[in-house]
């Protein structure tokens, strides 16, 4: 026969188990949700500095046009981070809403590098996963934000994109995330359907 | 060896020599006699799918047709049961039998519902040693055809021996618009709103061939309008026909 208190003692550790264990799911859950939330957060602002005028190259999907547009943001001296507030700030355009060329909810440049004339830019795993799939929608994404970055830094001649800091076929389907854009090229199409 | 001792080479090791030479040179002739492309250097990747035919190198004009995406690679899902790998191979058969009304030759590089990696069809493409690429797509906004050369810059210089794999295109980028501007004017006359354009469509940069990607798209909101095989037809038709007249064979009345 088992005594009393042992009995009353098993039955409540085997409550505290029960209770620990719910609440680390629960709290499991809730740090999910938070990763989530955190990744659909729209843009982040760009990292401090003073106020300057940007030029955006903004597609219209329905008017299969790009229109020329500008927009006053905070960008650093440091050119990486500079790149970087110039594409949030077209991404952010984009993410409005009526958006004249819809993206994903946690769109949004981790980083760029710039090496030599170069600019590799690091896309966020929403961004990609979440692209409409199309090749005039992809093409148009890729090349509103290469003819942005051409617009406010003219050192820029070629464009390579990254996806969560790795290299990915494509955006969604069609538009060649491998190959190393040509930035004049890549403008003149611009231009050329304004 | 004799190479090395120069002056101690026998008779027999010179014939020796001689018959391996020559047994070089016939080995190296068929090559020699192949279109004057010149493939790109890369090696491909591996294939994730079997092709659907063997390549017919002895026709003089070959056109690869590539229906975009297949298998689980589905393209633009426009709804569950109207998908892009769908509705470019059924594009894709219109073309091969229109162009087969007008004696061009045509294979498909896939003729059923099975994914090809991208590279691979750019591979098998070359390796065809075809005479035009006609990539298939089909997507929003409408309701303009869209005629797709690839986004590189012109060839700088006369390629040499070998084509870089993500430039092998450049070479031929005169010739893949003269094709689009033929498709577009096809397809104007059929009175189907159509436009060129360059865009980075994969795997256009690796053609070692005169190439192009189509896309149709919806008519307004209307996405089936897209599987309409009258539409198809037009299209196929118009494409068919510029090709025909790329070829030498002239427009089908």
């Amino acid at each position: 026969m088992i005594p009393r208190h042992v009995q009353i003692a098993v039955v409540l550790l085997l409550a505290g188990i029960f209770a620990g264990g719910f609440y680390a799911l629960r709290l499991q859950r809730r740090a999910q949700q938070a990763a989530q939330q955190a990744e659909a957060h729209p843009v982040a602002p760009s990292v401090s500095g003073p106020l300057q005028k940007v030029h955006l190259w903004i597609a219209y999907d329905d008017d299969g046009v790009f229109r020329p547009a500008q927009a006053k943001v905070e960008l650093p001296q440091e050119p990486s981070g500079r790149a970087t507030g110039i594409l949030r700030a077209l991404i952010g355009e984009y993410l409005k809403q009526p958006s004249p060329h819809p993206l994903p909810l946690g769109s949004d440049v981790r980083t760029v590098y710039l090496v030599n004339g170069l600019a590799v830019v690091d896309l966020t795993p929403a961004f990609a996963d979440g692209h409409r799939s199309g090749a005039l929608l992809e093409e148009f994404t890729v090349t509103s934000m290469i003819a942005t970055l051409s617009a406010n830094m003219p050192e820029i001649k070629q464009v390579k994109f990254l996806v969560d800091g790795k290299e990915r076929e494509t955006l969604a389907g069609h538009a060649d995330l491998l190959s190393v854009y040509d930035v004049k090229t890549v403008d003149q199409f611009v231009q050329g359907l304004q | 060896m004799c190479w090395n001792r120069r002056t101690t080479c026998s008779a027999a090791a010179q014939a020796a020599l001689l018959a391996a030479g020559l047994a070089l040179l016939m080995a190296a002739a068929p090559a020699a006699q192949a279109p004057p492309e010149n493939p790109p250097a890369a090696p491909p990747p591996a294939a994730t799918a079997a092709p659907q035919a063997p390549a017919t190198a002895a026709l003089r004009f070959l056109v690869v047709i590539d229906p975009a995406h297949g298998g689980d690679e589905t393209g633009v899902a426009f709804s569950p049961e109207l998908l892009e790998k769908d509705l470019t191979l059924a594009l894709a058969r219109r073309l091969r039998a229109e162009l087969a009304n007008r004696g061009v030759a045509a294979i498909l590089l896939r003729d059923g519902d099975f994914a090809i990696a991208s590279d691979q069809r750019a591979a098998m493409t070359n390796a065809d040693r075809a005479s035009l690429y006609i990539a298939l797509h089909a997507g929003a906004p409408g309701p303009a055809v869209r005629v797709y050369t690839a986004m590189l810059p012109p060839a700088a210089s006369r390629p040499g021996a070998f084509l870089p794999w993500a430039t092998a295109q450049a070479t031929y980028l005169d010739r893949s618009g003269a094709l689009a501007r033929s498709i577009v004017g096809e397809l104007d006359r059929r009175h189907i709103g159509a436009a060129w354009l360059p865009g980075p469509v994969r795997p256009l940069n690796s053609i070692a061939a005169p190439a192009v990607a189509v896309e149709i798209s919806p008519s307004g909101d209307d996405d089936q309008s897209m599987a309409d095989p009258k539409y198809q037809q037009s299209v196929a038709a118009a494409v068919a026909a510029a090709v025909a007249a790329r070829a030498g064979l002239g427009s089908a009345p």
